[in-house]
């Protein structure tokens, strides 16, 4: 049971928390940057599935062109998903002058050899060669008196199955990818929403709303209100816009969108939680030392430092996602919520080293938040120049 | 009743507050004067728990204020601070209900209260779109929304035209009588002397005189004598234990002592009396008296008025 007066202190924290969410919800550069965000990510989403048209490969073919080998460049552009469009020439110069002309990709002279502009194409050159070695081994079948049967049986294709040893030395390059973007999206939560609870710590000072908060509850409930309202508000938003983009791929089939398993999923909304709460924590602190918006970028001097360590650990961590720097990395609270995150999504993370990091972030964020009220207080009615921290450090409460 | 108790307080090298004591009752208003920089902000603060005392007590009704007792205060800053861009009615509300109002009570009194200050049509104007004036009517209900056992306001005057001063007087005054203390800081001696029962004066974070005003003001050793004559005020300049603070025309005011029985000492001055007062000094003369120890020499200079 909670006390009469914890009760009042967890309302008022939940008052202040509202009045966020109501005055920066109902803005209209919320509503704004909600719908910008939507359409960005649908049309990221979007645009490239509508520019991964199938190509055509546009073949020329002069000489003589063993029988059957247009059928079978044709199977072969169908199985890597391109049109064929397949030209005759009545002489090489002819086929030549396409080339230079650009009407054609490649000219193909006599079934043997292949002529093109200025550089081959890998792909195609597989795709012709291919289609010529079956037109040959189907000639020479026919020569030998191999049934079509019998030589149906002898191109049964060997099924290859294939498996990844996780995180044996450098991850593969999907999950990188998943990795980077989950990293790049905390960073952008955390200077976004964590830097909304700065500007508001510090405008609340400039305009002295602080006093008047300040004799009606203590720093941390008004601390503890202010970002978890703003968080609120940008979760909201982070979730209309992560949707959107669900929708969107669902919609058009996305099969190249990496597939995530629910609890790394799960894991990693956590981890984008914790973040935004240590981080917003630590800039409303540093935001109450100074007095105005200007001087607000060197107060946040050290939480860039430990962002550019973070950055760094992802880094390292993609070269050595198993070196005990990694790993530390992972555990220590400033860079736990990025390098963990870039950790979840490259390999797979035991349980036990999650639960152990989430730990040390808990109690890490326990100290924080005590210390952090402690600053607010004493910095929010000390007006003028820069507030140093450690006489802030050492003010009773 | 609010008391404080040899309250100290230090920044650094700056002594702000040094040994403060006074105290504030119910159902009176309490003015606080003193000069920049005197302590008083740094008092104020002391009293609503955003400054922690080096030394000392802040005490409530016999003991030492709790963060409870704190929620029943209401405080305007000198600096006036609310949400530039919220709705009138939406920042009472909120002030109000972390005061420990519902919702629904800090709806109506917030209503109340823009109705009581001539603002209900601008409930639901942001604030930066007020006048200056009806901006601090604004901060004066945002003290007042909860009903507050105690009113600390710092400086409440500055920036008010005539007809607001009155209004504000006259609320003061009523809030006072309605049971509350109010303590309130102005650097305007008139309005103290016009509006406050009681007074605190401090200077360089002492408190140098303090109590009721008329009772500090009749406690004071002299008293002044005002004559206007109808001619010859030159009998007037040199009457026994009388000095002449000022000499204007046929208007002449003298300073004595508190003993000096003024019927006994203008018997042998004869007729043509226009106008006569004999009262006791002017807080302004008190508070010159008290933060800069006697009160400069005697001006014998005519034309000068007080």
């Amino acid at each position: 049971m909670l006390r009469a007066e914890d009760r009042e202190g967890w309302r008022r924290t939940w008052i202040v928390a509202l009045r966020e969410i109501r005055e920066r919800g109902g803005s209209r550069a919320y509503r704004i940057s909600t719908v910008l965000g939507v359409i960005l990510v649908v049309a990221i989403v979007l645009v490239p599935s509508l520019l991964d048209k199938s190509t055509t490969y546009r073949v020329g073919m002069s000489g003589a062109v063993p029988g059957g080998t247009v059928t079978a460049l044709a199977e072969q552009a169908r199985a890597v998903n391109h049109d064929l469009e397949v030209t005759h020439y009545p002489s090489v110069a002819d086929g030549e002058r396409a080339v230079r002309d650009k009407k054609i990709d490649v000219l193909l002279v006599d079934g043997t050899r292949l002529e093109w502009r200025t550089k081959s194409d890998s792909t195609l050159t597989a795709a012709i060669a291919n289609a010529v070695q079956v037109v040959h081994i189907r000639d020479q079948a026919d020569r030998l008196g191999i049934s079509s049967d019998k030589l149906a049986q002898l191109l049964v294709p060997v099924s290859l199955t294939s498996r990844t040893l996780g995180a044996a030395h450098t991850a593969d390059k999907d999950a990188n990818t998943v990795g980077f973007v989950a990293v790049g999206l905390m960073y952008l939560a955390i200077s976004f929403y964590a830097g909304s609870v700065l500007t508001g710590v510090v405008q609340e000072k400039a305009n002295r709303v602080a006093e008047v908060l300040l004799a009606r509850m203590p720093a941390r409930e008004i601390l503890a209100g202010k970002v978890v309202g703003i968080g609120v508000v940008g979760l909201i938003q982070l979730a209309a816009i992560g949707v959107a983009a669900v929708t969107t791929a669902a919609f058009i089939g996305g099969a190249d969108a990496p597939s995530i398993s629910g609890d790394v999923l799960a894991w990693t909304c956590l981890w984008f939680v914790l973040g935004y709460l240590f981080y917003s924590v630590l800039y409303a602190a540093l935001g109450a030392t100074t007095s105005r918006i200007e001087d607000a970028q060197a107060a946040i001097t050290p939480i860039t430092g430990l962002m550019l360590l973070s950055y760094f650990g992802v880094i390292y961590a993609e070269e050595n996602p198993d070196a005990v720097v990694t790993i530390l990395l992972s555990y220590f609270p400033p860079t736990a919520p990025v390098v963990m995150t870039y950790r979840l999504a490259v390999h797979a993370v035991p349980g036990w080293q999650m639960m152990t990091a989430a730990t040390c972030m808990v109690i890490a964020m326990w100290g924080l938040i005590r210390l952090a009220g402690r600053i607010y207080s004493g910095a929010l009615l000390r007006f003028g120049g820069r507030v140093p921290l450690r006489d802030l450090v050492r003010t009773r409460e | 009743m609010l008391e404080l108790i040899g309250v100290s307080k230090r920044y650094g090298e700056v002594e702000a507050l040094a040994g403060c004591t006074f105290q504030v009752r119910p159902g009176r208003l309490t003015g606080f004067v003193g000069p920049n920089g005197a302590g008083k902000t740094t008092a104020m603060r002391a009293v609503l728990g955003l400054v922690t005392p080096d030394e000392g007590d802040v005490r409530w009704r016999g003991r030492p204020v709790t963060p409870t007792d704190r929620r029943r205060f209401g405080y305007m800053p000198e600096e006036r601070g609310l949400y530039p861009r919220m709705r009138v009615l939406d920042q009472l509300v909120f002030l109000g209900r972390l005061s420990g109002l519902s919702a629904a009570a800090a709806a109506r009194e917030a209503t109340r209260w823009l109705d009581a200050l001539g603002l209900a049509d601008r409930a639901s104007s942001r604030l930066d779109d007020l006048s200056h004036g009806n901006q601090q009517r604004v901060q004066l209900a945002a003290a007042l929304v909860h009903a507050p056992d105690l009113l600390v306001l710092d400086e409440p005057f500055s920036g008010l035209d005539p007809l607001a001063m009155d209004a504000m007087s006259g609320l003061l005054g009523d809030i006072a009588h309605g049971g509350a203390g109010v303590l309130f800081s102005s650097h305007q001696l008139d309005v103290i002397e016009h509006l406050c029962e009681d007074l605190v004066v401090i200077d360089s974070g002492r408190v140098v005189l303090t109590g009721d005003l008329d009772a500090i003001r009749d406690a004071a050793p002299v008293r002044y004598l005002e004559i206007t004559v109808a001619r010859d005020p030159e009998r007037l300049l040199h009457l026994t234990d009388a000095a002449v603070v000022v000499h204007d025309g046929n208007r002449v005011r003298l300073r004595v002592a508190r003993t000096v029985d003024p019927v006994t000492l203008l018997a042998g001055v004869g007729g043509d009396v226009v106008r006569l007062a004999y009262e006791p000094p002017a807080l302004s003369e008190l508070f010159h008296a008290a933060v800069a120890g006697p009160v400069p020499t005697t001006r014998e200079v005519s034309g000068v008025a007080r």
